[in-house]
């Protein structure tokens, strides 16, 4: 997989979430084998980790401006 | 002394010329910026771009001359009304007062529906309306906004954090949004927010006008401006209806500033949903995966399987002169499976189906949407209830809390 060397911070969060959404359509289709699905599912895990820590530091970021 | 003071006597004297021109040029000085209506007659165009017309009224006129350096913004039609904002002039060796403008815009609805046609012209010779559109970020770093002084828009848009996203990160930039001056705040505000790297999208908003409140709106300097800025520029200016120009070449348009805010400011709520349906569908996916393969393992001959897999393997490997993996491949595809097996482990362990085996269930609403809050439906509702087995159509009896 080309991309899967790509830091995940160069990622837009809609990047993030359309990867995540590929990774799924791919994951689905029967072409590819149960261990590249296997592989495609620890990535659709690491990218989900990678979104949902972009918003939660945006949540930080407020709890910091409102602590201020 | 002065020549045109009031309480000097009415008496005749005697001045040279130069000293009435330097009287002149005194005395209009404390004038200041002024703003003046008038119809344009005989607009000309001298050869470094510079414009002059005459302003006439019934029962006045003046010479107008905006330096090459405004002409961009003095519109000159002969027979048009227009509002001339500037400073007078004196020129000594011609002896001639003129107004010299920094803003010449149309004044009337036939006016100004003839420049924003001659605006949107030109801006289609250069290809801006139809050239490709920025897309909106989902988490914008920084939201910047430019809008006028009245506290009604900012209101709006702040209305629209706090159901959102509570404190999220918004600039207002207040600037004047209409008249005189206001093309140039607007464009400078712009060019000052696109050049801050943490502000991902720019919302240029406006409350409700008539036609030449609005006017700087549909300038082409200002549609220019917009199309310079690298950061996606969304427009919401007046309500539904009106339609100025920049809508047309703006990354996105929008009726209000409150429909404006909900497009660039993320919903938390929203973003969690999604979220968590992404990762039950990568979840689900991977166990239909799995439940496959294990279908088909169950099915064959594992024996028989096994060495027709070793056969196959045996033959590739040769053809590509390997030998090395000859030396276990039985045992190979027993680690396969072995894996296969943990791996379904842990997904079932995560599955949402496991979940719903211990009594919970999943309410959905008509439209799909998972209920977390009570408030998310209202009585007499249709919902969906999923259990571990079959699912139920429910109505809504009575809402409390959320």
């Amino acid at each position: 997989m080309a991309d899967a060397e790509q830091s995940f911070d160069e990622l837009t969060f809609e990047q993030l979430l359309a990867s995540l959404e590929q990774l799924t359509e791919r994951m689905a289709t029967g072409n590819i084998g149960i261990e590249e699905a296997a592989a495609l599912y620890e990535r659709a895990g690491e990218l989900h980790a990678a979104a949902t820590a972009r918003l939660a530091a945006v949540q930080a970021r407020i709890d910091k401006l409102r602590g201020a | 002394m002065t020549l045109f003071s009031a309480d000097e006597p009415a008496a005749v004297r005697r001045v040279s010329l130069v000293k009435l021109s330097v009287e002149v040029a005194r005395a209009i000085a404390p004038i200041g910026r002024i703003v003046v209506d008038g119809e344009v007659h005989r607009p000309t165009r001298g050869i470094r771009g510079a414009i002059y017309f005459t302003l006439k009224d019934r029962a006045a006129q003046i010479s107008v001359a905006c330096p090459s350096a405004r002409a961009a913004r003095c519109r000159a039609v002969a027979g048009e009304r227009v509002s001339v904002t500037g400073t007078l002039s004196w020129t000594p060796d011609r002896g001639q007062l003129s107004l010299v403008a920094d803003e010449v815009v149309p004044v009337g609805a036939g006016a100004i529906a003839a420049m924003i046609t001659d605006a949107r012209r030109a801006l289609a010779a250069d290809g801006l309306l139809d050239r490709p559109r920025k897309p909106l970020p989902r988490l914008p770093a920084v939201i910047g906004v430019i809008c006028g002084s009245d506290a009604a828009v900012r209101a709006d848009i702040e209305s629209v954090v706090a159901v959102r996203f509570p404190g999220y990160p918004v600039e207002f930039t207040e600037v004047t949004v209409s008249g005189s001056g206001a093309v140039d705040q607007i464009s400078g505000a712009l060019a000052w927010l696109d050049a801050r790297p943490e502000v991902e999208v720019i919302v240029l908003a406006r409350g409700g006008g008539d036609a030449t409140q609005l006017l700087p709106f549909s300038e082409e300097s200002l549609c220019r401006a917009m199309c310079r800025s690298s950061t996606p520029v969304v427009a919401a200016i007046g309500h539904e209806g009106d339609r100025p120009l920049c809508d047309e070449v703006a990354d996105a348009r929008f009726g209000t500033p409150s429909l404006a805010a909900a497009a660039v400011v993320p919903s938390r709520d929203e973003l969690l949903v999604e979220l968590d349906r992404l990762a039950v569908a990568a979840e689900s996916v991977m166990l239909q995966r799995l439940a496959l393969v294990e279908a088909r393992l169950a099915g064959v001959d594992r024996d028989a399987a096994v060495l027709a897999g070793v056969s196959v393997a045996e033959r590739a490997l040769e053809r590509g002169g390997l030998r090395l993996a000859r030396v276990d491949p039985a045992g190979r595809i027993g680690a396969l499976a072995a894996r296969l097996d943990g791996q379904r482990q842990r997904m079932e362990a995560l599955s949402p189906a496991r979940v719903l085996e211990r009594g919970y269930a999943v309410v959905r609403t008509a439209t799909g949407e998972v209920v977390r809050r009570a408030d998310q439906v209202g009585q007499g509702d249709k919902v969906a209830v999923e259990l571990a087995a079959g699912r139920l159509a429910a109505t809504v009896d009575e809402v409390t809390g959320g």
